[in-house]
């Protein structure tokens, strides 16, 4: 038998293509959730994801479509209790197995969407490439250029003395 | 013009990546541009930095007090910054403590004056010092030595303004014993209020309407909820006077809840108190029971009157150890009568007792508790035992000096008896505690005849701790070579049958003349022209024993003996089959 969670959902990319899917995938986002609840059904027009291009959007719902039956967040979660762990579970890695510019992208479409565990995973996977480089190792993983004066990189050193010997 | 496509993410998605970091990433984020240094400056990340790093803060931070307040009022990074440099000052500090016996009470001092802001650090060395490590035993005594040092100064300066007629809590004045023999475990005195906070919660929660009830329900219903969770009371009566029943933390943290009447009286005031029941421990004799008074201008039943200056207080009584139910007046005087108390006196046995008063009572309950606890042990093989007998004997020493007596005329009395036992317990079991003795104990005695005794004792220390060992090379001295056994190695006494391990021995007996007549020295085969050895045994007494008393063993020893052992050893070497010494500035060659 058909549920609400399986009706037809259509959502219209930023650059005007159209992709169906179903409401409960959908509505991991909960950007699309209220905006269904406000229309009080999905409806027949497609619901415009503005921010989102069309792969980056296939590849978001993907994401949703393989998380759909995932427990709702405990409450626990507010910021001082958070573990700090940056563990991924083996789907999410080898999901977030891509070029930079679309890791971004994910990461800035799961937060326009307010899809909050897919943005976790996207944060977490940045922290991982950050975790255990010195500055220029990062600085030339994500082509950052250093823009500090000689005398601003000084100050710098002297106020993180106590880290060094780590 | 910046092309890193990570900083096409907006700040809150950056403060969001670099809040997963380890502070030393979040760092060298912050190293490699303007942008990054900005994020890595946010407040909310050090605050979480900080609440992940330590559990344990100094007062002096106010820490509980910062949290509260918004995050840009407190700066996170820079007191980040300060608590790791302490860590890193106090490592240092404990590493060269270790190296040498030369000063190890004053470091010991050293990293004690940081207080709280050191117990995560010897936490981790305590508890968490691999069993591979190649001085794990002197690494985890010394922690654990220097940590009970904190807790101690702690408990001492709680009693020392009770003494001074300062407001004290009641939990933290008995939480104080707790103090002395907590060790690595839960039961410190935030970790206390948490958990009453955390009851006087579960209450409210148990029971509906709790909030609007009278001072009476509210009594009886505290008194029902901690009795259902087995939190108060003792099913092992067998064991009343078992020496852990005398202490909070033991009662509330413990998989069994035992305890006293007194310190269940105390974990049910502590929690009614947090839920508007001004309930205090009694001066009842040989039982202490809760005293629940009356607001002024409400009765016990919640029924409003006109508050009179000086009326008699309306009082109800609580048994919680026994039963959930009050315990009426009547009763009450009618055992005290029973027991020859005369009337005019009934009135201050139901009345509630003085934090001061209570303490005394637990210092006494203490004492007795020891004793037995010890009548128990004799003629049977030492085992570690939680609480520490000689630590709960120490706790009570300490109270017993620092409260003295409400009277003070009788203090200085009270003082004068407890001194010797204290002086003595000190130097066998806590010497390192000579600041205690220094800065608490000798204004107490000034310009009396203890005073010229206990400056000697504090002298003869200092000079302990601040001069070399001597050493005693084997080599050197042809009657050294004679020395048979080594210092570290584990024996048997042949005539007494304890154990012990060697800690230090003279070519003869170096003992004083009357000591040697006294343990008729020259009435041994050997006489006193043998080696003799310092040594500890499983009892924790240092003895001095003649060599032909010695009988080697080759076992492990026990792991009563391997704690004790830490302050002198490395490691127990199972290739030799005796500890790694750890004493070598004073015996280069064993």
């Amino acid at each position: 038998m058909a549920t609400e969670g399986d009706q037809l959902v259509k959502l219209e990319s930023s650059d005007h293509v159209i992709i169906d899917t179903d409401r409960k995938t959908a509505e991991r986002s909960m950007l699309i959730k209220n905006m269904i609840e406000d229309l009080g059904s999905p409806g027949e027009e497609p619901i415009p994801i503005m921010n989102v291009s069309e792969t980056v959007l296939r590849k978001v719902i993907d994401w949703c479509t393989h998380h759909k039956n995932d427990p709702p967040p405990s409450a626990e979660d507010d910021a001082d209790s958070r573990k700090k762990t940056t563990d991924i579970e083996d789907w999410d890695q080898k999901f977030m197995q891509v070029d930079q510019e679309m890791l971004f992208e994910i990461i800035l479409a799961a937060n326009y969407m307010d899809i909050k565990a897919l943005l976790d995973v996207g944060c977490k996977t940045v922290a991982n490439m950050i975790k255990g480089k010195s500055p220029e190792e990062i600085r030339k993983t994500f082509n950052i250029q250093n823009d500090f004066t000689p005398e601003e990189e000084d100050q710098i050193r002297r106020e993180n003395e106590w880290a060094e010997d780590r | 013009m910046d092309n890193s496509l990570l900083h096409h993410l907006p700040d809150e998605l950056l403060e969001a990546i670099a809040s997963l970091l380890p502070p030393a990433d979040t760092l060298a984020f912050g190293s490699t541009c303007r942008r990054g240094n900005k994020i890595a400056y946010e407040h909310l990340i050090w605050r979480a930095h900080c609440v992940l790093g330590w559990q344990y803060w100094e007062p002096k931070h106010e820490l509980e007090e910062k949290l509260k307040q918004p995050p840009v009022a407190t700066q996170w990074r820079k007191l980040y910054n300060e608590r790791s440099k302490t860590d890193k000052k106090a490592l240092d500090t404990f590493e060269e403590m270790l190296s040498t016996q030369q000063h190890r009470f004053q470091r010991m001092e050293e990293i004690n004056a940081v207080g709280y802001d050191a117990k995560d650090v010897l936490l981790n060395l305590r508890n968490n010092t691999p069993d591979d490590a190649e001085d794990v035993l002197a690494r985890r005594w010394h922690a654990d030595a220097v940590l009970g040092q904190i807790h101690r100064r702690t408990a001492i300066g709680k009693w020392r303004r009770l003494q001074r007629r300062q407001m004290v809590r009641l939990e933290e004045v008995l939480g104080s014993f707790d103090l002395f023999v907590l060790g690595g475990s839960k039961g410190d005195l935030n970790e206390l209020d948490q958990e009453f906070d955390r009851l006087a919660e579960a209450v409210r929660h148990e029971y509906d309407g709790f909030d609007d009830m009278s001072i009476r329900d509210k009594a009886t219903h505290v008194a029902d909820y901690l009795r259902k969770q087995q939190l108060v009371g003792n099913p092992d009566i067998e064991n009343y006077h078992a020496l852990r029943n005398n202490f909070l933390s033991m009662a509330l943290f413990d998989e069994v809840h035992t305890s006293l009447p007194l310190q269940s009286v105390a974990i049910y005031c502590a929690v009614a108190r947090r839920l508007g029941v001004n309930a205090k421990p009694s001066n009842y004799p040989e039982h202490v029971h809760a005293v629940v008074e009356a607001p002024s201008d409400v009765s016990l039943d919640g029924r409003s009157r006109v508050a009179i200056p000086d009326a008699e207080p309306e009082l109800m009584f609580m048994d919680p150890w026994r039963q959930s139910e009050e315990v009426p007046q009547d009763q009450l005087t009618l055992r005290l009568s029973q027991m020859g108390v005369p009337p005019t006196q009934h009135g201050s046995h139901l009345g509630a007792g003085s934090n001061l008063a209570i303490a005394l009572r637990t210092g006494r309950n203490i004492m007795y508790s020891v004793q037995d606890a010890r009548d128990r042990q004799r003629g049977t093989t030492r085992r570690s035992s939680h609480p520490d007998p000689e630590l709960a004997w120490y706790s009570m020493l300490w109270s017993m000096m620092v409260l003295g007596d409400p009277d003070p005329a009788a203090a200085l009395v009270r003082r004068r008896q407890c001194l010797p036992y204290l002086a003595e317990h000190f130097q066998q079991h806590y010497p390192w505690d000579i600041g205690f003795v220094e800065n608490i104990i000798v204004p107490m005695f000034d310009g009396d005849r203890e005073l010229h005794v206990l400056m000697h004792m504090i002298t003869t220390h200092r000079a302990g701790d601040r001069n070399a060992k001597a050493p005693c090379p084997r080599d050197s001295d042809e009657k050294n070579n004679d020395v048979k056994f080594k210092v570290g190695q584990h024996f048997q006494h042949k005539r007494y049958g304890y154990e012990g391990f060697i800690i230090g021995w003279d070519h003869k007996c170096s003992a004083e003349p009357r000591w040697i007549q006294q343990m008729r020295v020259d009435d041994l085969p050997r006489g006193r022209e043998q080696p003799f050895y310092n040594v500890v045994a499983d009892d924790k007494s240092q003895r001095y024993v003649a060599e032909e008393n010695i009988s080697r063993m080759y076992m492990k020893p026990g792991d009563n003996m391997m704690q004790l052992a830490g302050r002198y050893f490395k490691r127990w070497d199972d290739d030799n089959k005796a500890f790694v010494s750890n004493l070598r500035d004073e015996y280069p060659d064993d």
